[in-house]
């Protein structure tokens, strides 16, 4: 029970010093809320008030209980030494009517009480115990950030994450959970408390239990995710702007800028808060022929004073703001231009194949997009009926907006930050008639009540499934019921006992919970130097490297300062590579001088995997091939060249070249596209080298799943690998590489 | 407000500019080993039925379930997989036996030993009991990258009365072993 109470603690704690640093903020901004008004935006504002000191705290390395003590207790005295201002009174809000209080009272409970149970119990989630909590874990070891390259999850804006830090430090991973499940209990009252202010009550009440109830919504709420604290702060935002609408309370827009600023820094999609904020108030202003400049800046302003803080970490530490995306707008060393853009793809249609499909796939199925609304939501159309209303066409348009994010990525959670807007555009489309609305809350509540879900959804599909009481007070112990409910946090435990604490594991996909091992694990697509290290491991296995193409330039001898291997052709995704690069004079290889310079573009990071002398590493432009490109060596002083020599795989067959010199005096010249060609056959086998090359990247142990490919091969041939096979897990084996022994 | 945010910005710019990008061209590399000296410690290429690796190694006709701890009954033609280190210097080994209750029915067997789709030799075993198979493999059969398929195929299968399953031969192990 010891653990329950820190789970509980670490929760409250976060809890109750947001909503105390958020009420100081809103009683210095002297702001006339209703009450229960107030304590809603208290906890959103100072959930990102608190995020932006724990940002500092993580910079300067002093994130340690001690000071989240400290920080609590100077929260909690301040609001209670601030002065509280008058709420407004109750005519501002409108009462539900009793059948409509007893309806969400009732179905906010039950529900309420399951999430709470799945959030108290261990995580298990997929993100939550892969990367949310992992990240978090990794700061907590280390007081503070830690620079991780080698996943792009690490560059996303983590201000949520921060929060189950706070929470984490006293009651671990259940503490994160309850967390966003504070964020996921506020949310329905938020929808509530804006319908009663617009007077909406009905339509509001409905709206919000179609949002609570949503299985999707439920099982990420009840985890340590993003995306219902995301819609929380997307709401809240939407919901002040309404009030400043209406009353022009100037410092309304100060938590509006905070909140929309909070949003990014909860995920990057929720830029489109900021966006919507600003347009907002500069069309309502510009309407109302009123001076848009201060305004339209304090919103502006405020915002970006939490979304720069993540953008300038990402530009300090992997070189680009936005990382991993807009990497053709920066390129650096840590995310492919390829991986990138495959991903994107990939994110914009899933495996749903038809569009046409998707709606199933998102209320019923939930297979491909990974989880569902429900099927209250194939009722979607309903909601344009809205647009009859003022109120409608008001939440409709936000809806639009807050929706424009999920066409980069149609997982269901995606849609959730729109989902309010949806939600009560489709009670509204219905509130006229009251039995309707009654019937659809009715039949919203049955059909996402857990149980029931489970007979309609995918099979497979996460979602809350069990109602695990005895889990979450820890009457089962809790490293058992972990690993029984997921062979990743199983292979995360054993990778704790068996790694020794300073060795790295590589995996070729993300086959281990990260949230449950302190150990280095760097999964093979989370980053270019994953990428690369995959592209060594797979080498031995490619059809392409059972040869070798030389590609032999020959010219009259030239004093040349620099040479380049320019490519010439334009291709669509060929992805031009190279194994080593040699410059020859009067027959003889010249040797790779320390004082030479060598460089690459794109891709100069890895520029020396041409020049190492290994068949097995190569250098990759990884983007698409395009004129233009080169590989440069800069002799530092003039040097005879007759030759040239490029070796590569046998698998590029649009790839075209020329050689280009640089005499002393700093003149290019191309001297050479004619050449010889000739395939030699590579003799040897490849796999003992390339897992050298993996030890040498830094790795001891390796992590392949049955689904990665080689992963029979690995097994079957492990010792021809330099690899032993440890344990194996599911479908998951771990190998120690004992390639120099 | 607007000065104070135009001078946070200004401040936030300088930031930036000062911090260190990585640098875009580098030295040449430690040169790797020069080809073929890599260090290794030649692997086991004889798949001993009683391996709990063996059956990685299985392609078909041979039993997944293993007797007196240390064989297996085979089909018709079992194959295997396996790699080589070298091309060179291979001979294909086999330990057998032909039981002699399947032999009372079937009478002498000949077994033909393939290496891919290569015949390497054919036995004829007039006698039950146990045998030793062992002959170089010509180097150009077999392929550094790529599992080789060795296969064993008997020319008659004994027919088990109890279940009717069609047997072949009991294999204990199978692989190269360097000559």
């Amino acid at each position: 029970m010891k653990v329950v109470f820190w789970a509980l603690f670490g929760a409250a704690f976060t809890v109750t010093t947001a909503t105390a640093l958020g009420a100081v903020l809103l009683r210095i901004l002297a702001l006339r809320l209703c009450r229960i008004e107030t304590w809603l935006f208290s906890f959103l504002a100072g959930s990102a008030v608190l995020s932006a000191i724990l940002f500092v705290l993580c910079a300067l390395k002093l994130a340690s209980r001690g000071v989240f003590w400290a920080i609590g207790a100077a929260a909690i005295l301040a609001m209670l030494r601030t002065v509280r201002q008058p709420d407004l009174d109750g005519k501002h809000l409108a009462r539900l009517p009793r059948l409509w209080r007893i309806a969400f009272g009732a179905a906010f409970a039950v529900f309420a009480a399951w999430y709470f149970v799945v959030a108290l119990a261990p995580e298990i989630s997929p993100d939550g115990s892969n990367y949310h909590l992992w990240l978090v874990g990794v700061y907590e070891r280390a007081h503070g950030f830690e620079r991780i390259p080698a996943s792009l999850f690490a560059n996303f804006p983590q201000a949520l994450e921060l929060l189950f830090l706070f929470a984490f430090q006293f009651g671990k991973h259940s503490a994160a959970a309850l967390v966003h499940l504070a964020f996921l209990l506020a949310l329905p009252v938020l929808i509530v408390s804006y319908g009663r202010r617009f007077g909406l009550v009905r339509a509001a009440t409905a709206a919000a239990l179609f949002t609570f109830v949503c299985p999707a919504v439920g099982s990420d709420g009840s985890s340590a995710y993003v995306d219902v604290a995301l819609a929380s702060i997307t709401f809240a935002v939407f919901y002040l702007l309404q009030i400043w609408d209406r009353d022009r309370q100037t410092r309304l827009l100060v938590p509006v800028g905070i909140l929309a600023g909070f949003s990014f820094g909860v995920k990057y999609t929720g830029i489109i808060a900021v966006l919507y904020a600003l347009c907002f108030v500069t069309w309502k202003l510009w309407r109302a022929g009123q001076p848009i400049f201060r305004p339209a800046l304090l919103v502006t302003g405020l915002a970006m004073a939490f979304v720069a803080p993540w953008t300038l970490k990402n530009w300090l530490w992997v070189g680009n703001p936005v990382s991993p995306i807009a990497t053709r707008w920066f390129p650096n060393p840590n995310v492919h231009l390829s991986f990138e853009e495959d991903l994107s793809r990939y994110m914009r249609r899933l495996d749903t194949g038809r569009l046409a499909n998707l709606p199933l796939e998102l209320t019923l199925r939930g297979g491909l997009t990974g989880g569902i609304l429900g099927p209250l939501f194939l009722l979607s159309p309903l909601a344009l009926l809205a647009l009859r209303r003022r109120e409608g066409r008001r939440v409709l348009l936000a809806g639009a907006i807050f929706l424009i994010p999920y066409f980069g990525n149609i997982e269901t959670r995606f849609l959730i930050p729109a989902l309010p807007f949806l939600s009560l555009a489709i009670a509204l489309a219905v509130e006229s008639n009251a039995p309707i609305l009654l019937a659809l809350v009715l039949a919203s509540v049955v059909t996402c009540w857990p149980p029931v879900v489970s007979r309609y959804c995918a099979p497979g599909l996460w979602r809350l499934e069990q109602f695990p009481l005895r889990a979450a007070l820890r009457m089962i112990p809790e490293d058992a019921w972990l690993a029984k409910s997921s062979t990743l946090i199983a292979m995360a435990q054993v990778v704790e006992k068996t790694v020794p604490s300073n060795a790295r594991v590589f995996a070729l996909s993300a086959s281990v919970a990260r949230a449950y091992t302190s150990r280095g694990v760097v999964v093979r697509w989370e980053s270019a130097s994953g990428e690369t290290t995959g592209d060594i491991v797979w080498a031995p296995l490619q059809e392409a490297f059972r040869a070798l193409r030389f590609l032999e330039f020959h010219f009259p001898p030239r004093a040349l300062r620099k040479i380049r291997l320019v490519q010439t052709a334009a291709t669509n995704d060929s992805i031009w590579s190279v194994s080593e690069l040699r410059v020859y004079a009067g027959g003889r290889e010249l040797e790779r001088a320390p004082n030479w310079w060598i460089t690459a573009q794109p891709n100069p990071w890895e520029a020396q995997l041409a020049f190492d002398n290994s068949t097995i590493t190569r250098w990759r432009s990884w983007q698409a091939a395009r004129p233009g490109m080169f590989i440069e060596i800069d002799f530092a002083a003039p040097t005879n060249v007759d030759a040239v020599r490029v070796e590569r795989p046998d698998d590029e067959h649009d790839i075209r070249y020329r050689v280009d010199g640089m005499d002393k005096d700093g003149n290019w010249t191309t001297f050479s596209s004619e050449l010889a060609q000739r395939v030699v056959a590579i003799d040897r086998g490849l796999r003992r080298e390339a897992m050298a090359q993996v030890v040498q990247r830094g790795f001891r142990y390796f992590l392949v799943a049955a689904d990665n490919v080689g992963d029979d091969d690995f097994y079957r041939n492990a010792e021809f690998w330099g690899l032993k096979p440890l344990v194996e897990i599911g479908d998951t084996r771990l190998y120690r590489i004992d390639v120099l022994e | 407000m607007s000065s104070s945010l135009l001078r946070a910005g200004i401040i936030l710019i300088m930031l930036q500019c000062a911090c260190n990008r990585a640098p875009q061209r580098y030295r040449p590399p430690e040169q790797q080993a020069p080809r073929g000296e890599v260090k290794t410690v030649p692997p086991v290429t004889m798949i001993e039925m009683s391996a709990p690796t063996a059956p990685a190694h299985f392609v078909s006709d041979i039993d997944g379930a293993l007797s007196a701890d240390n064989w297996r009954w085979t089909g018709k033609r079992p194959t295997v997989r396996q790699l080589v280190a070298e091309r060179n210097g291979n001979k294909l080994v086999a330990d057998l036996a032909v039981p002699e209750g399947a032999f009372q029915q079937t009478g002498p067997v000949t077994i033909s030993f393939f290496i891919g789709d290569h015949l390497l030799d054919q036995v004829r075993y007039e006698k039950p009991g146990q045998k030793h198979f062992e002959k170089p493999v010509p180097p150009e059969w077999l392929s550094v990258h790529n599992d080789t398929l060795i296969a064993a195929e008997i020319d008659k299968v004994y027919v088990a009365e109890k279940d009717q399953t069609r047997l072949g031969f009991i294999l204990v192990r199978i692989g190269f072993e360097r000559e």
